[in-house]
């Protein structure tokens, strides 16, 4: 799946409600290298007040592994 | 006195519109603001959409409220003889609602959750109702703190706790969302990549039903994956695992210790998956009414935040169709609380 790979202040900037009813929570990569968010949330209209910051961040793919532990 | 009209939209604010006989009140769409609203012999309000913000509303004699929609916000509702109240499934926000003869009123349960509602279809109301009735007659209804039925008509309307205004979930990192579409699968909020529900309670301190020695936690899943957490917290205090790797129910109920039903017990995850703690020395996992597993382990705290289709830093690509928290539930109503919630899904149970 496809991700947008954000450093930590990047991450800290768009933490929280974008929206009545809707937030963005970056979630950390595994290896502490920075945080992820799913690449619709760059397009998503409900998190629109963050689309500019997101447009520069990186985006590939990102395997379960890299950013959640396995499940039970 | 109005006797016979068509149309009386844009006439607001009315103070008094009654119509007599024959008169029919085929089209008009607004009577909003309208403080007496009276229908009386064979009117009928084939058409009237709104009626919210009457004060009073009085179908009499052979006055049907066949499709009357809404009534919201009216002070007053009164269907009398042999008045039909049979789509009029919509009566949110009334204060007084009294209905003689053979009309049937909507459960008042139902009535408060339609009031946050903007615009319910006919079949939602129904639905709704219906699946009330059957929490109702169990008892369910007073140990719920909060159910979300996910697969609804609106993305609005599936975020809201039908319990009471607070706790509407908050969709985090873009969930997912599919309506409710008859004869398909119920719909609800389908998570991935971090995607995942926020109910903004903490039950630790919010929750007044659900507590250290008597909680119940569930949620219905609507894919048949054989990993990820329906439901959960922060810190692994409340989790349900619908189905693992191992066709196991999986579940934690104030405690961070899970207890996992035999292999083959869980054969699809779709459905309705409950843990439940009736006491400080039993917790039990059920699965669509039926008891899957239990043991003793003694409860340690409560959550102090409670997610949708996440637990701790895993998160699910499973479907949530509805979801609940409240008190521990007897065998009987367990059984109540799938055919209740399956109802307002519109899923045979």
């Amino acid at each position: 799946m496809r991700f947008i790979i954000l450093d930590s202040s990047a991450a800290a900037a768009v933490r929280g409600p974008t929206s009545p009813g809707y937030a963005l929570e970056p979630v950390p990569l595994i290896d502490g290298s920075g945080w992820v968010l799913p690449e619709v949330c760059a397009t998503a209209p409900e998190h629109a007040m963050h689309h500019t910051l997101l447009a520069t961040m990186p985006a590939r793919e990102v395997s379960d592994a890299e950013w959640q532990p396995p499940g039970e | 006195m109005l006797t016979g009209p068509r149309i009386i939209a844009g006439r607001r604010p009315l103070e008094i519109v009654r119509l007599i006989g024959v008169s029919a009140l085929q089209g008009p769409s607004y009577a909003a603001g309208a403080s007496n609203l009276s229908l009386v012999g064979e009117c009928e309000a084939h058409r009237q959409r709104y009626i919210s913000g009457a004060t009073e509303v009085i179908m009499e004699a052979t006055g049907g409220a066949r499709r009357t929609r809404s009534a919201g916000g009216s002070s007053a509702i009164v269907l009398s003889s042999s008045a039909e109240e049979r789509r009029a499934r919509y009566a949110g926000g009334a204060s007084a609602m009294t209905i003689s003869g053979a009309a049937q009123a909507v459960d008042p349960w139902a009535v408060a959750a339609l009031s946050r509602m903007v615009s319910p279809p006919v079949d939602f109301i129904a639905r709704l109702d219906s699946g009330a009735r059957i929490l109702r007659a169990a008892g369910v209804l007073d140990l719920l703190d909060v159910l979300y039925i996910c697969g609804s008509y609106s993305q609005a309307s599936a975020r809201l706790n039908l319990c009471s205004a607070s706790f509407a979930l908050t969709e985090v990192n873009s969930p997912t969302w599919t309506a409710w579409a008859s004869g398909a699968a119920p719909g609800g909020y389908t998570g991935g990549g971090a995607a995942y529900l926020d109910t903004g309670a903490n039950p630790s301190v919010d929750f007044v039903r659900a507590t250290l020695n008597s909680a119940s936690y569930g949620a219905w899943a609507g894919l048949d994956l054989t990993t990820g957490f329906s439901l959960g917290d922060t810190n692994n205090r409340v989790s349900i695992n619908p189905r693992t790797g191992g066709n196991q129910i999986s579940i934690r109920v104030n405690s961070p210790a899970g207890l996992t039903s035999a292999a083959g017990t869980a054969l699809t995850a779709i459905g309705l998956t409950v843990g439940n703690r009736p006491s400080a020395t039993l917790r039990e996992g059920w699965k669509n009414g039926v008891l899957i597993v239990s043991d003793t382990q003694a409860p340690s705290s409560t959550p102090t935040d409670l997610f949708l289709l996440r637990n701790a830093a895993t998160y699910s690509a499973n479907q949530i169709c509805a979801a609940f928290a409240g008190a521990s539930m007897t065998s009987a109503q367990h059984l109540a609380l799938y055919g209740g919630i399956g109802t307002m899904l519109g899923v045979p149970v």
